[in-house]
């Protein structure tokens, strides 16, 4: 090993490579100086090959012995001098580690991923600062800092491009801090955002807060009980928007617009996708495509309206080719969902112009549910309703722009809570938010999905999500699901099952060069409030007049 | 033990590659585990690793009850007895020096006959022990092997105390013997009881 090459002064050495493939990964014989108890899965190591290093992940540790019985035929050993002499010599501590990046001799060569291992007796090293620094860039215009490697302080960033570019998705079973990490994606990139010179890298962001958590303020565990959201700290760029203005009003939170939806824009499609929440059957999700037929905008209520007990009702009903009973089982539905207070016959303003008016202006949305916050039916209605006529508008513009008459709209993330319900295979098809996924950034629409079960989203989908971000996952088949078509799935999985339950995540995919396991940043310090706020417009007004 | 001596207190009298015996006036055998060397050109370091006290002819004394209590008083009222025995040590060659540098290995050829034998000093210990591979050539001696490592450890620990300014927290001498062990685990890797005897024997 040359001087100018060898890892930086506050690098410690861990051991050599003894063995291991690409494949399944490298066994370093751990220094016997070096106690597997300072060793955590997720730790970052550095390898020094002959002419390149590399950047590898640590997601084993074992206790060997130089023969397998040879631990056991000792003599009980409890003195400090035999335990001193057997560590790291008849015993020691093995560390399994995964090569994902490798770069050249030079200190500034770029890492690509790695294609072959280092030879045998390789050194290994505590990956320093700087690298980690190299490897996930810093907080510059194109990344932004999502958290900390478990045993350092340095930052990890994620590259803002290459997030906004695909569907992400961030999961992990409840209170694991999936919102705390939505709302510091979401702040973060609204920020990028508002930075970048070029409007095609700009993004905006329409947001389904179903638990009232990201628009203005968000429950926290804290002393305080809550934390700043969105608007409130990034003023003018967000716009909330409510389903429910009593709630919003009597959380206190200003709220730009309140979203109606008329009856009469309600499409046979929109009703489809509840088929399970309201529990239709096949025949009577089937059934509202002739009844919009027949009676055209106020399909809805005509339903509702129709008596099968006289003679011209049911003469009706046959004409349509619809029983009876898938008549009563859509009838229930229908009703169930008229109930829903931000429904009415008729809206005399049109919800989803309003909303992509705003979106159009770079403004970003955060659409409140209040009280319907635990109504499934009233989301996956709502989120779906909208969608749909946003993205068939921004496909539309995306068409027009390919024809060069006009410019592309603003690249657009929606941000959906309870994604299986809208992605699960059954209905992956049907919904709007399944073609988003699947047809990546084609019309400028991508999605931040956040759930608790992605086993129950559909395989293609899940195929097709960028960035994952996993919180701890204790459901076998939610981690394969996260996993799924991850090469170093059975290295992953050990790191992602030993997650810390809160404020931890895993994250790997598009916007990462390797995975990385992080504590998330703090949601709720002033620190990090500090970063994210815009200056007021006193305070702006200072600073040009101090120019 | 006499450790600064560094006086001829034997002779070369049969010799092979990996071993000699040498010749000791009467009863003044060298200690087990006692670092040796021949100087006689070359320079050879050796290990005793046996002794004995025999009768030249090769027949077992035969005990007088003469009322003697102590071997000492009897050579003195028998003195012709002196010339009838004789002791002789085994050590096992470790090392050579080449130049400034001691090699721990094997020399090209066996310890010349008749040559002198000398008890190496607590620093030329200590010196010599700086370098651990010596171990391996220890553990394959034809008889003792064990106790004779463990004696020799324990003498080199000492000297590198001494060596060390004798400091009396023994770190030096305590570190030397982790490093020895450390050295004996590798090579005992597959003899588990064989280290532990010989790491019991050296403990600090």
């Amino acid at each position: 090993m040359n001087d100018h090459d060898s890892p930086v002064q506050d690098a410690r050495r861990l051991g050599l490579v003894v063995g291991g493939s690409l494949s399944e990964g490298l066994d370093v014989r751990l220094d016997s100086g070096r106690s597997v108890e300072d060793m955590a899965v997720g730790k970052y190591v550095i390898i020094q090959g002959q002419r390149s290093r590399f950047f590898a992940i640590l997601n084993d540790v074992k206790l060997r012995s130089t023969s397998q019985e040879f631990a056991w035929s000792l003599p009980e050993l409890a003195d400090d001098f035999s335990r001193e002499v057997m560590a790291g010599t008849a015993t020691f501590g093995s560390l399994h580690i995964v090569p994902y990046l490798k770069t050249g001799a030079t200190a500034d060569a770029p890492f690509e991923p790695a294609k072959t291992v280092p030879g045998h007796f390789a050194e290994v090293w505590d990956a320093s600062q700087e690298d980690v620094e190299r490897i996930f860039g810093q907080d510059d215009g194109d990344h932004f800092v999502i958290g900390s490697p478990l045993d350092m302080e340095v930052k990890v960033c994620l590259n803002y491009q290459r997030f906004a570019e695909r569907s992400n998705g961030v999961f992990g079973k409840s209170g694991t801090g999936k919102t705390f990490l939505t709302r510091l994606i979401l702040a973060s990139v609204i920020l990028k955002s508002s930075a970048q010179r070029d409007a095609r890298k700009r993004v905006v962001n329409l947001v389904f807060d179903m638990h009232n958590e990201f628009g203005w303020k968000g429950t926290s565990e804290g002393p305080s009980g809550e934390v700043k959201g969105l608007k409130q700290l990034m003023g003018a760029s967000v716009a909330v928007f409510t389903l429910d203005p009593e709630s919003s009003r009597r959380r206190g939170v200003p709220t730009d617009a309140v979203v109606e939806i008329g009856l009469d824009e309600v499409e046979p499609e929109d009703v489809g996708v509840l088929q399970e929440t309201l529990n239709l059957t096949d025949l009577a999700v089937q059934a509202c495509y002739p009844l919009e037929r027949r009676f055209h905008k106020r399909w809805i209520e005509q339903t509702i309206a129709l008596d099968t007990a006289d003679e011209e009702g049911r003469a009706t009903l046959k004409d349509m080719n619809i029983d009876e009973r898938s008549l009563r089982s859509l009838r229930r539905g229908l009703e169930r969902l008229t109930r829903l207070a931000f429904l009415r016959p008729h809206s005399e303003q049109s919800s989803v112009q309003t909303i992509l008016g705003y979106l159009e202006k770079g403004r970003n949305v955060v659409l409140e549910f209040g009280r319907y916050a635990d109504d499934l039916t009233a989301y996956i209605f709502v989120a779906n309703l909208l969608t749909r006529r946003i993205h068939e508008r921004y496909r539309q513009q995306t068409e027009s722009a390919m024809g060069e008459s006009a410019q592309e709209p603003i690249h657009l993330m929606i941000t959906i809570e309870e994604a299986h319900k809208f992605l699960n295979p059954a209905v992956a098809g049907q919904t709007v938010f399944g073609q988003i996924a699947r047809e990546m950034r084609k019309y400028n629409v991508t999605l931040l999905v956040v759930d608790q079960r992605p086993s129950a989203i559909d395989g293609e989908v899940m195929s097709q999500v960028g960035t994952k971000i996993a919180c701890l996952l204790d459901n076998e088949a939610d981690v394969d699901a996260v996993l799924a078509g991850v090469g170093e799935k059975r290295e992953l999985r050990s790191v992602l099952a030993r997650l810390e339950s809160r404020q931890q995540a895993m994250i790997f995919g598009h916007a990462v060069p390797m995975p990385v396991v992080v504590r998330a940043e703090e949601w709720g310090s002033e620190e990090c409030y500090a970063r994210f706020a815009r200056p007021t417009f006193r305070e702006r007004l200072e600073d040009i007049v101090s120019e | 033990m006499n450790e600064a001596s560094s006086d001829i207190i034997g002779q070369v009298v049969q010799a092979d590659i990996a071993g000699f015996t040498a010749g000791w006036p009467l009863l003044q055998s060298p200690p087990l585990g006692g670092l040796l060397k021949v100087a006689d050109g070359g320079t050879i370091f050796a290990v005793v690793h046996d002794a004995r006290t025999e009768s030249i002819d090769g027949r077992p004394p035969v005990a007088r009850l003469s009322g003697e209590t102590d071997l000492e008083s009897y050579l003195e009222k028998h003195p012709h007895i002196r010339h009838l025995l004789q002791t002789t040590c085994e050590a096992v060659v470790v090392g050579h020096q080449d130049g400034a540098q001691a090699r721990h290995y094997l020399p090209s050829a066996p310890a010349p006959l008749f040559a002198p034998v000398r008890l190496c000093s607590a620093e030329e210990t200590a010196r010599f022990s700086q370098e651990l591979d010596f171990l391996k050539l220890l553990l394959a001696a034809p008889t003792h092997a064990d106790e004779m490592t463990a004696a020799c450890l324990r003498r080199a620990a000492a000297a590198h105390a001494t060596a060390g300014g004798g400091s009396a927290s023994g770190g030096d001498s305590r570190a030397f013997l982790v490093r020895a062990g450390k050295e004996l685990a590798r090579l005992l890797g597959a003899e588990p009881q064989r280290l532990t005897s010989i790491l019991r024997r050296v403990r600090p």
